[in-house]
């Protein structure tokens, strides 16, 4: 199937939230890109990853969601993942 | 404190779904209902045709439940049938306004379907109709059409000729939007090359040579020519190829460019038009208005005019992703990093409007009096697709040289 992505390296977007719901990272929270449209067509099975580290200032409770923009209206968006950073 | 790290894998599968459709394929077996009609749902006009005598054909007129009748002293068997439709909409059964009709209801259908089964081998012809407004038979040509073959039709089918109405119309297309093939070439439609979706920003002539602008990183490679080859809309559509690279500067260091950074005035390269593409210099594909979210073409804007904007005036974009969006200058001149790259553009223009992946290379204008004053081409947003960023046409002809754009 067809698939399009934003950029010509794939652009994605990485959220992290506290219990609050306060936003504590986010991979693309600032900065402009080129709305360029990758596009790729992909083999039945085929799964793509994208990955990025960010380091926790402080223990707590956390929840993580990714994000896929392309020319949807609305971005892919991975459902929330819990986790906690222990001290 | 310790300071563990925390990697989160984002993960992203496609999967095709299969939906299998159903049609329920039987039939009852009992006795066939009798025609009455009690529901609020609009009669079905074969039914009121065998049950109201002279029957010529039901519409609403300014809202109110109208027919026709051959005979207008049976309007006692059209409140019958029509009642629980004329309370539905709000009148009672009394208040159905009853017209003089010529002819019948099943005269004119036999009469339009014949009309049908020859009419469409005729140039020029739209549609044909049953037109329950007007009790007649209506028929369609685009203008230039003659009117006279479909009547001598009409006389050979045996149709009266006061049973037949025939009217220019436009022809009937399908939408075409900014993602398809458009001929010719405007600004705002999709163009492909090698993995890559973007957007035209606008014909222009370069020392005699037609061409057309978009971005510089809508090329195989960003700065430097590379005779990177253009479709539009796609390299898989027949005849889609429409133009080759042929101007786009490479980026340099120093000279005002920022420290282990390199830069350019604008994100912008010119492609010329292969021999034989039509092109509209001057035009920008328009959608039905701004912010709208539509990609489907209504029209064109002419470009004017070229200038620049100041902070605070009202600018557009039409763009194969996000169509026509239209925001305020929030600032003009800033010197601007792209995400994930050493780039730097300098003195370019931010808008706070909707932008979306593939509108890269995308007009930015003013509009006054239906007339575009070009202001230049976009190139990028932020990630919100919230605000986008051009280059300024300045800028750009500063970089690509003199520039005919209208």
């Amino acid at each position: 199937m067809e698939a399009h992505f934003l950029g010509r390296t794939v652009v994605f977007d990485i959220v992290i939230a506290r219990d609050d719901g306060t936003i504590a990272w986010r991979r693309l929270e600032k900065g402009v890109g080129p709305s360029i449209l990758q596009v790729r067509m992909l083999k039945p099975g085929e799964v793509l990853e994208w990955r990025d580290t960010w380091l926790a200032r402080q223990p707590a409770d956390y929840r993580a969601q990714g994000i896929l923009p392309s020319d949807a209206t609305e971005p892919l968006r991975t459902p929330w993942v819990n986790f906690t950073v222990t001290p | 404190m310790s300071r563990p790290s925390t990697a989160v894998r984002l993960v992203a599968a496609a999967a095709l779904v299969a939906v299998a459709a159903c049609s329920d394929g039987t039939r009852s077996t009992g006795p066939e209902p009798t025609p009455v009609l009690r529901t609020a749902q609009a009669p079905d006009l074969g039914t009121l045709a065998r049950t109201v005598p002279g029957f010529g054909g039901l519409f609403i007129d300014n809202g109110v439940p109208t027919v026709y009748l051959t005979d207008v002293t049976k309007r006692g068997a059209a409140e019958r049938a029509l009642g629980a439709f004329a309370q539905s909409r709000g009148f009672a059964p009394g208040d159905i306004r009853v017209l003089q009709g010529r002819y019948a209801y099943g005269d004119l259908d036999r009469w339009s379907q014949a009309v049908t089964f020859e009419a469409f081998e005729q140039r020029g012809v739209v549609f044909v109709d049953l037109d329950e407004a007007s009790n007649r038979v209506l028929v369609g040509v685009e203008r230039g059409a003659s009117q006279a073959n479909v009547h001598s039709l009409a006389a050979r089918l045996g149709v009266p000729a006061e049973a037949i109405v025939v009217r220019e119309t436009d022809p009937i297309v399908y939408a075409t939007t900014l993602q398809d093939q458009v001929r010719p070439v405007v600004a705002g439609v999709q163009i492909h090359f090698g993995n890559f979706l973007c957007s035209i920003g606008f014909n222009a002539t370069s020392g005699g040579q037609a061409s057309f602008v978009t971005a510089s990183h809508c090329t195989n490679r960003q700065g430097g020519v590379e005779g990177t080859q253009y479709f539009q809309p796609l390299a898989s559509t027949a005849n889609s190829f429409i133009g080759t690279e042929v101007a786009d500067p490479k980026y340099f260091r120093g000279a005002g460019c920022p420290k282990g950074r390199k830069c350019r005035f604008s994100d912008a390269s010119r492609a010329a038009y292969a021999a034989g593409v039509p092109f509209a210099l001057g035009g920008i594909a328009a959608t039905s208005g701004p912010n709208n979210g539509s990609i489907d073409i209504t029209g064109t804007i002419a470009i004017t005019a070229e200038g620049d904007a100041v902070v605070g005036d009202v600018v557009n974009k039409i763009g194969r992703t996000t169509g026509w969006t239209q925001g305020t200058v929030s600032a003009t001149c800033v010197n601007t990093g792209v995400s994930g790259t050493n780039i730097v553009q300098l003195c370019q223009t931010f808008v706070d409007a909707g932008v979306g992946g593939g509108d890269s290379g995308s007009d930015v204008f003013a509009l006054a009096g239906g007339s575009a004053t070009l202001l230049g081409d976009l190139w990028g947003g932020n990630s919100a697709g919230t605000m986008f960023v051009y280059s300024p046409i300045a800028n750009i002809e500063s970089e690509l040289g003199p520039l005919t754009t209208f």
